[in-house]
């Protein structure tokens, strides 16, 4: 293999290294910035179990105020 | 271009490949889960969960009703006395305030103050699509809608 040839397996392997480097940050980036919808709908439907108990039990009517 | 060069090529060609396929499904798996265990939280929660005996008779009976944007309102005043009206709209204020707060607080919580707006709209949805059949949700037109 010639200088020329190793100087440009070098440059390459320079390049590819930098291009790993940076898709890795770009993706992580990324994947911090996105709103995690499946998990939000999952705590949402913890906090719903726990406010709202029996919200699909039914009420006893409440006889309705009069107006005056 | 000789052959090391090609070969070199496509090796970084695949590499970059694998890089980028093996990223995003870790990704796709890593998903952060939503801390929703902080002390305010437990606070917001216990307090709603007290008040929803006191607004679920007026859920059920059409007078209030749940909104687009995770909130709850009047929707039918005309059947209310005077003073329950004073009372309910109290209800309706502090509900509201607790909802707000805890949309804010989880946001807070998990240090992503702009996720505020996507977790209203999330559980927006949740209330809507949990609340019992015969509640009123109003949409975002202003449109009142009967959940069948």
């Amino acid at each position: 293999m010639s200088t020329s040839q190793r100087k440009l397996k070098a440059i390459r392997a320079r390049i590819g290294v930098f291009l790993v480097v940076v898709l890795t940050a770009t993706t992580g980036c990324a994947s911090a910035l996105f709103f995690p919808a499946k998990p939000a709908e999952k705590a949402a439907d913890t906090l719903i179990d726990d406010i709202w108990p029996d919200a699909n039990k039914p009420v006893p009517p409440k006889p309705e105020p009069r107006k005056s | 271009m000789n052959l090391l060069g090609m070969k070199l090529r496509k090796f970084l060609a695949v590499a970059c490949t694998a890089n980028v396929a093996l990223m995003g499904l870790a990704c796709a798996q890593s998903e952060p889960e939503i801390d929703i265990g902080t002390p305010a939280i437990a606070l917001l929660r216990s307090s709603m969960a007290n008040r929803f005996s006191q607004l679920q008779p007026h859920l059920q009976a059409g007078m209030l009703g749940l909104t687009h944007d995770g909130s709850v309102a009047f929707r039918d005043t005309a059947r209310i006395e005077k003073n329950a009206l004073l009372a309910i709209e109290s209800l309706i204020i502090d509900e509201n305030k607790d909802r707000a707060t805890l949309y804010r607080e989880i946001a807070r919580a998990n240090r992503r103050p702009e996720w505020e707006a996507d977790l209203r709209a999330t559980f927006a949805k949740k209330w809507i699509s949990r609340m019992p059949a015969g509640w009123f949700y109003r949409t975002d037109k202003g449109e009142w809608i009967r959940k069948e």
